[in-house]
């Protein structure tokens, strides 16, 4: 296929599940921030903006309703739940001769929608909306796609974003607080607190927490599962390509970067992590980059 | 009585108006659309208002935009359609069909011997004038010989009720995918209103496209070659056509910068490395398309392009260099060019035009500006066009001395009184000026025109100019089935008349249910490629000294704006 559009599935699938993902995290934090009315309001508007990757933000934009305008409706930013739709619709205009009509009108659809303002008052709702509409994306893709090359590389973009958001959220966290509150939290900016919950019998502990996102093989947002899912989809591709069997499964850059970082979450001590968790958490960010430009050198941009 | 009929969902529209398409001037409504008014009235007014409106937003969710002055906007349709009978979609078809022929001729003795100038049919001036004559295609001739692979000539209704031609469009027509898309619009929201009538399917587009296309390749591209549409990229104005073409015939959509030029060769830029490419449908300008012989500040070209088609490696459709197909001077001598080349009496007739640089003729147009429309040669989309009577003195005194510096620049028209349709606008029905674009596919063995067309319509009251850069919108297009075979005639000058009969019983109608690309699925179920067709076709050694010039800022191009990822620089420059 074209390695334009290679490069706009990769980043249709990352947009949407970048927005997905950010209507998660801000559902939980925002709702904790306006519900605790002795906490703090600008720290904990602050350490929002952190997970984002946004600060230091002047005093005047640390409130409910500027974490609102930036992070949910400012369609100019790509990172924000309206611009990161935004974005996807926009690769999804250049790339939709390969998208099905449904998964195409479903994305326009969705960004059309999103609100251009919102309201404390009325914020679960947005979020609601963007949680909703992205599973339906996702859901479509999932039953209209056939599973080629172009799949492969939207598939790729979400596996890949979730990883680095996770990342994000653990990178974030106050791992100093093992208080079952902020743990709870945690799990719940990650969506994992009820899959979490039915696996360890409702005994909410850090420690195990921090590993059940990270190394948990079956959860479908931990670390490794996401690993182990973009080795599988990378293998794949190489099959496609006709590229000879690769015995060792080491010719494929993309793929030892992804080995490497899953052998070093999976067969390190847990304790190891997390003694450095913050600076750990920065090398997973930086293996998606480095998973990212990989692709991009053998797919989106190949010396030809 | 008739009248009586015509409920509350007509009852703005006066009896009398003066050549409208449903309704006579007596009130009565036109047999053709008889059984259609019916169907609409029996909506009642409501009803028939919140389907509009369901109409326009499907439109807006599937993204049937167009560009306008930088924004995306839905294409405005107007859910009454417009209805053509068979006996005269049978002539206007024939007349399509003829006119594109003596066009494919005279571009031929154009770039080649000029036989027409030799013979006096059209002055020396015309071919040596035009900015449009491109001097590097010279000599060559395409492997069908076709240069118009895809055509969309305007239509008018003028005065009498006959359908005139207004002007030739053979280098980029746009509008088709509203065709399209109007079609599946409405037999969504209108599934009633096809009931009991055989409206013409206009499905067979895509498939049809794509075998022209097909079919214009070089012997050595071998059974399947490679088609691609190529256009300027996501803001231009008609980019949702080129998405929707490239899709429904099951073709890559490229842009400039996914292509490039080898030995001669054109290659587009897969994940899988280069791959040929044997045709390419090309929706870009020509001043644009290949920056060694035309604007070399052309971003939107591939250079080299011109080269590989020279060395018949590559086919570019439509053909470059027919934009002297297009002067509206040429339009002038176009019914002399179908005597001279095809030996027959034009089918449709021109709207009568004054050449300016004829002494008389500009005399007599600069005498009567006040009542005429000025258009200029090369001009398209409505640009530059004077209408004398709503023109300003000051407007008139500024074309005159224009006239008069460039003669060859303009041609002049009697205002010609479009015909009217009913349309929707806030008071109800009421009728509005609407034109014709069919378009036709030349597959060098048979010109075939879409039963259909692009009926576009002024939304403004009284407005001539029907443009979608002037606020226009657009109708499906009905033509009926016919009941029995349809009979042309053509006289010829041999005074022998040729007689064109046609049998349409087979063709597809619309159901209203049918989905409306089965062409699509159609495609997909020709052999699928090989996936191991990913294999590069060059070897490394071909490439060596490319590979030095590789600059991968080249191919971001404006995707990268969309992906533009502030935050995350951090991760990314590890």
């Amino acid at each position: 296929m074209l390695s334009r559009i290679a490069d706009a599935m990769f980043w249709i699938g990352r947009y949407v599940e970048r927005a997905d993902q950010t209507a998660r995290i801000l559902d939980v934090r925002l709702q904790s921030i306006t519900e605790d009315v002795t906490d703090d309001v600008a720290p904990a508007c602050a350490a929002v903006y952190d997970i984002f990757g946004m600060g230091p933000v002047p005093e005047t934009d640390l409130s409910v309703q500027t974490v609102l305008d930036r992070l949910v409706t400012d369609r100019g930013n790509p990172s924000s739940i309206a611009g990161g739709l935004q974005a996807a619709r926009e690769n999804a205009r250049g790339a939709r001769e390969v998208l099905t009509t449904e998964v195409w009108e479903s994305l326009n659809t969705t960004t059309l929608g999103m609100p251009h303002g919102v309201r404390s008052s009325r914020m679960h709702a947005v979020f609601q909306y963007a949680k909703d509409r992205c599973a339906v994306v996702n859901g479509l893709v999932d039953a209209s796609m056939t599973r080629d090359e172009a799949w492969l590389f939207l598939r790729l973009g979400q596996l890949i974003e979730r990883v680095d958001m996770s990342a994000r959220v653990l990178e974030a966290h106050d791992h100093e607080d093992t208080s079952d509150t902020t743990t709870v939290m945690l799990l719940r900016s990650c969506s994992a607190h009820e899959a979490y919950i039915r696996d360890y019998r409702g005994q909410v502990n850090a420690q195990r927490a921090i590993g059940f996102l990270l190394l948990d093989s079956i959860f479908p947002r931990s670390a490794a599962h996401c690993l182990l899912q973009i080795d599988e989809a990378l293998e794949t591709l190489g099959k496609l390509h006709g590229s000879t069997f690769d015995r060792m499964g080491t010719e494929d850059p993309a793929r030892r970067i992804v080995g490497r970082a899953l052998a070093s979450l999976r067969y390190r001590a847990l304790e190891d992590i997390r003694g450095d968790i913050e600076q750990e958490m920065e090398q997973l960010q930086k293996v998606t980059g480095a998973l990212t430009r990989a692709l991009g050198t053998t797919y989106f941009h190949p010396a030809a | 009585m008739v009248r009586m009929s015509a409920s509350s969902l007509f009852h703005g529209i006066e009896a009398g108006g003066d050549g409208d398409e449903m309704f006579a001037a007596d009130g009565s409504v036109r047999p053709s659309y008889r059984s259609l008014h019916d169907a609409l009235a029996r909506l009642g007014e409501e009803e028939f208002r919140s389907r509009s409106e369901s109409l326009a937003r499907s439109y807006l969710d599937q993204g049937v935009t167009f560009d306008y002055a930088g924004e995306e906007r839905p294409f405005p349709i107007d859910a009454i359609p417009r209805v053509i009978a068979a006996e005269e979609w049978a002539e206007v078809s024939a007349g399509i069909s003829q006119r594109v022929r003596a066009l494919e001729r005279f571009l031929e003795d154009l770039y080649s011997g000029a036989e027409a100038v030799k013979d006096g049919v059209i002055p020396a001036e015309l071919a040596g004038s035009s900015t449009y004559i491109v001097d590097a295609m010279r000599g060559y001739t395409p492997p069908n010989g076709v240069r118009i692979h895809i055509s969309g000539i305007d239509l008018v209704r003028d005065g009498s009720g006959g359908f005139r031609v207004l002007e030739d469009n053979v280098r980029t027509p746009s509008g088709v995918s509203y065709v399209l898309s109007n079609r599946r619009a409405m037999a969504q929201t209108f599934p009633e209103l096809f009931a009991d009538r055989p409206v013409r399917s206009v499905g067979e587009y895509p498939g049809r496209l794509l075998n022209a296309l097909r079919a214009a390749a070089a012997d050595h591209a071998g059974e399947e070659p490679t088609v691609v549409v190529l256009t300027p990229g996501r803001f231009n104005s008609a980019y949702f056509e080129h998405s929707l073409l490239a899709r429904t015939m099951g073709v890559d959509l490229v842009e400039a910068s996914d292509l490039v030029e080898r030995h001669d060769r054109i290659y587009m830029r897969t994940t899988a490395g280069l791959r040929r490419v044997d045709v390419i449908y090309k929706r870009t300008d020509d001043d644009f398309i290949d920056p060694e012989v035309f604007r070399p500040d052309s971003v939107l070209g591939v250079p080299g392009l011109v080269r590989a088609i020279l060395a018949h490696n590559v086919v570019v459709a439509n053909g470059i260099g027919n934009g002297i197909g297009d002067d509206k001077l040429t339009y002038t001598y176009v019914p002399d060019l179908i005597r001279y080349y095809l030996q027959e009496e034009p089918i449709l007739r021109n709207v009568d035009t004054w050449r300016l640089e004829e002494p008389e003729a500009r005399a007599e147009v600069l005498d009567r500006l006040d009542e005429l429309v000025v258009k200029p040669v090369d001009g398209s989309g409505g640009k530059g066009i004077v209408i004398g009577p709503s023109a300003t003195r000051e407007e008139l005194d500024a074309m005159r001395a224009r006239l008069q510096a460039d003669p060859r620049g303009w041609i002049a028209q009697p205002v010609v009184q479009l015909s009217t349709i009913p349309t929707l606008v806030e008071e109800g029905p009421e009728p509005r000026h609407a034109d014709l674009r069919p378009f036709a596919l030349n597959s060098g063995d048979d010109v075939w025109v879409l039963p259909g067309g692009l009926t576009r319509v002024a939304l403004p009251k009284g407005e001539m100019i029907v443009n979608s850069s002037r606020g226009g919108g657009s109708k499906d297009t009905w033509v009926l089935g016919a009941q029995g075979p349809t009979r042309v005639e053509v006289p010829t000058s041999t005074g022998y008349i040729r007689v064109l009969e046609r049998d349409e019983a087979d063709e597809p109608v619309e159901t209203g249910e049918e989905e409306p690309y089965a062409q699509e699925q159609d495609q997909r179920q020709s052999e699928p490629e090989p996936v191991t067709s990913a294999i590069p076709l060059l070897d490394a050694e071909d490439l060596a000294e490319d590979r030095e010039e590789y600059d991968p800022e080249d191919l971001d191009g404006d995707v990268a704006a969309a992906e533009t990822d502030p935050h995350r620089e951090a991760n990314d420059a590890q």
